[in-house]
């Protein structure tokens, strides 16, 4: 178990910069979560912290020591991969078997560690077969069980979950979580996928372009965004954006648009009076409004799409050319084409700079 | 087309119980459309492999030497001759010798240079070039370059020998004629090797090799435990082309030594062409080549077992 810090870490393929000055101190037995849209250099960091990618600039470092020349298999950690990248010619047993063998340890040392992780991964009753013999659900608690069994410094898991079906995913996510609480390894786990992230993290490095947008916790990251790419990223659905000016009027500050939008807010912004800015809703920060008198903070929309989600319904609606997504429990109290109104909750609401899409609420 | 088919399935099934046009049927189904199209092919075919075959069957049951336009029967007499003749046995022995040394140096310089290559990170191309030019010599040719690189009078290599003191003509002694001729074969086909094996190896996945340096395995056990075994296929289709391609192989031998001196390099394929071309003794050439045909097709399935069993 180890501390992992990156240093101004640079990566570049060609000209091409994917990974740009990333800072990051991950504490021992943290599980942190990088997360951010395909392509962003999320896997490139994972690689280049387990010394399959060179690093262009910057200094990695597991626990005290610096590891930018080290070669992977002195790093003392384990991978797994998002194919699960097993060792087809192998069977379940010496796949899991294969590093304990390299770091010589004795036959009935590893019979015993490998029963252990099998049991813990319940797939005692596979170790004789092949990997294509398994399900993908299976392969991937071989993938696990590979890296459990060698009780590594830090953990590195690059999308381990994407290639199983949602279900299943759902339920590894789970074990995820429960294998590391046993285990307490320091875990470094990629995703593109928001819900893993909130579900599985301690903390979240949010990423977008080789930039680190946000590190927080998942309530942190929910609560108060840095940016507005976050905003949108975190949350399903993700947070409603509305475009409009500040105006003030009779000393109180509101946020209006052409679209007929007025929302009251508590914060004076005066430098951004008659300015451009970003205002954001959660969907499910937004409530009927049963009275019919007109109010601050609600707004006449029209019903355009409503799914039904047993526990929960999700409304698109329209008002001019703005759409909007709300987020209201149980079944479903309107149909399409309805005009109703909505309240919008006046105490969670986000601002941002339209130029720079940062938060303006900090 | 589908009404067609509709009305004729009936008329089909009707007469069945009776028996008797069931043959008919059976003939009728022979001329679809698609056995139609398929017949040019399948009649090629026949002609260039079938009939030759069974031509080389009929051949070997008889006996060309007396009138070659008029054989007569020789009943089993060929292939009785066959395994009791000690020259056949002889170039049995150099071809086998031929083709374990010959493919042995084969297989391990050219899969060597393979992985070489394959972990060179640049210049790949230049050099994958330069070590195929041999494959496209013919190989009569690279007969002819070993002759005159070898020959004792004036060749380059000779001279190179004989300056450490090796003075002797080397194709024309029975200690130096086969090594010889095995070091031109290796010379002109190891860079197949190279070649078949580099492209199964480029072709590997890279993840399960990613896999063993991260659980702490060095180049060389990554080498043995992973790459190899990975890559144990494409070695084999390898030696499966190179050793067939051994069996009939005439032309450095018939350029540089033409199977002498003493026998000493007379692969079966030479002996073949010797006793149908020299002695005109068509009927036990029939007899050798099948003999070669049966040995090649028997390891073609070792091979095979090999690659595909367990
Ligand atoms: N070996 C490589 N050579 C060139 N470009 C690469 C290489 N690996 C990744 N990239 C590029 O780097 C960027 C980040 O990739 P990656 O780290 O895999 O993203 P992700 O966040 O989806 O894991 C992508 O634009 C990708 O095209
Ligand atoms: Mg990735």
């Amino acid at each position: 178990m180890a501390t992992v810090s990156f240093k101004n870490v640079c990566k570049n393929f060609g000209d091409q910069e994917v990974v740009k000055n990333l800072n990051l101190e991950i504490e021992d037995q943290e599980f942190i979560v990088l997360v951010g849209p395909s392509g962003c250099g999320k896997s490139t960091s994972l690689r280049m912290l387990a010394g399959l990618e060179e690093i262009t600039s910057g200094d990695i470092l597991i626990g005290d020591t610096k590891v930018n020349d080290m070669e992977p298999k002195d790093r003392d950690i384990a991978m797994v991969f998002q194919n699960y990248a097993l060792y087809p010619h192998m069977n379940v047993y010496d796949n899991m078997a294969f590093g304990l063998k390299l770091r010589k340890h004795s036959a009935s040392e590893i019979e015993r560690q490998v029963n252990e992780a099998a049991t813990i991964l319940g797939i005692e009753h596979l170790l004789e077969r092949k990997p294509k013999e398994l399900s993908g659900g299976q392969r991937q608690r071989v993938a696990i069980g590979r890296a459990i069994v060698r009780e590594p410094k830090v953990f590195l898991m690059d999308e381990p979950l994407s290639n199983l079906d949602a279900k299943l995913r759902v339920q590894m996510r789970a074990e995820l979580a429960k294998l590391h609480q046993k285990l307490k390894t320091t875990c470094i786990y990629v995703t593109h996928d928001q819900t893993e992230a909130m579900t599985m993290g301690d903390r979240i490095v949010v990423m977008k372009d080789g930039v680190v947008q946000q590190v927080a916790s998942p309530s942190e990251l929910y609560n108060s965004p840095n940016n507005i790419f976050v905003a949108g990223f975190i949350g399903s659905p993700a947070m409603n954006f509305i475009d409009c000016k500040v105006k003030q009027h009779n000393g109180q500050t509101y946020l209006v648009n052409e679209d007929g939008f007025s929302y009251l807010i508590d914060n004076q912004l005066a430098d951004y009076n008659d300015k451009e800015v970003v205002f954001g809703i959660r969907p499910e920060d937004i409530s009927y409004d049963t009275t019919d008198t007109p109010k601050e903070n609600c707004q006449q929309v029209r019903v355009d799409v409503v799914e039904n989600l047993g526990a929960e319904t999700l409304l698109y609606v329209s008002f001019g050319e703005q759409s909007v997504v709300c987020r209201f429990m149980g079944a479903p109290k309107h149909s399409v084409g309805n005009n109703i109104n909505i309240a919008l909750n006046p105490n969670r609401y986000y601002i941002f700079d339209k130029e720079t899409g940062n938060s303006l609420l900090k | 087309m589908s009404t067609g088919k509709s009305l004729e399935a009936p008329a089909q099934q009707q007469p069945q119980p009776s028996g008797s046009p069931k043959a008919g049927g059976r003939f009728k189904r022979l001329l679809t459309t698609e056995n139609l199209m398929l017949a040019p092919a399948i009649t090629v075919l026949a002609s260039i492999t079938i009939f030759p075959f069974l031509y080389l069957i009929y051949a070997s049951l008889m006996d060309f030497a007396l009138a070659m336009d008029d054989p007569t029967f020789a009943g089993l007499r060929n292939w009785v001759r066959l395994f009791k003749d000690p020259a056949i046995a002889q170039s049995w022995k150099v071809t086998l010798i031929y083709a374990v040394v010959g493919l042995g140096l084969e297989v391990i310089i050219g899969v060597g240079v393979a992985l070489l290559l394959y972990a060179t990170p640049w210049g790949r191309n230049i050099f994958v070039t330069l070590w195929m030019l041999p494959i496209f010599v013919a190989p009569v040719v690279a007969g002819l370059l070993g002759w005159f690189m070898l020959n004792s009078s004036y060749g380059l290599y000779a001279w190179v020998l004989q300056l450490v003191g090796i003075n002797t003509d080397i194709f024309g002694n029975v200690a130096t004629a086969l090594p010889a001729v095995i070091l031109i074969d290796v010379w002109e086909w190891t860079p197949l090797i190279t070649l078949i094996v580099l492209s199964g190896l480029q072709s590997l996945p890279s993840e399960p090799l990613e896999a063993a340096e991260v659980d702490g395995a060095s180049y060389w056990q990554k080498l043995r435990y992973v790459i190899l075994p990975l890559s144990a296929r494409i070695i084999v289709v390898a030696m499966l082309i190179r050793s067939m391609d051994i069996m009939r192989f005439i032309d450095t031998i018939f350029i540089t030594t033409a199977g002498g001196p003493a026998d000493s390099t007379k692969i079966i394929g030479l002996r073949l062409f010797e006793v149908a071309f020299r002695f005109m003794d068509i009927g036990y050439a029939a007899a050798i080549g099948l003999s070669m045909l049966f040995v090649t097709i028997l390891l073609g399935q070792a091979f095979v077992k090999v690659m595909y069993g367990r």
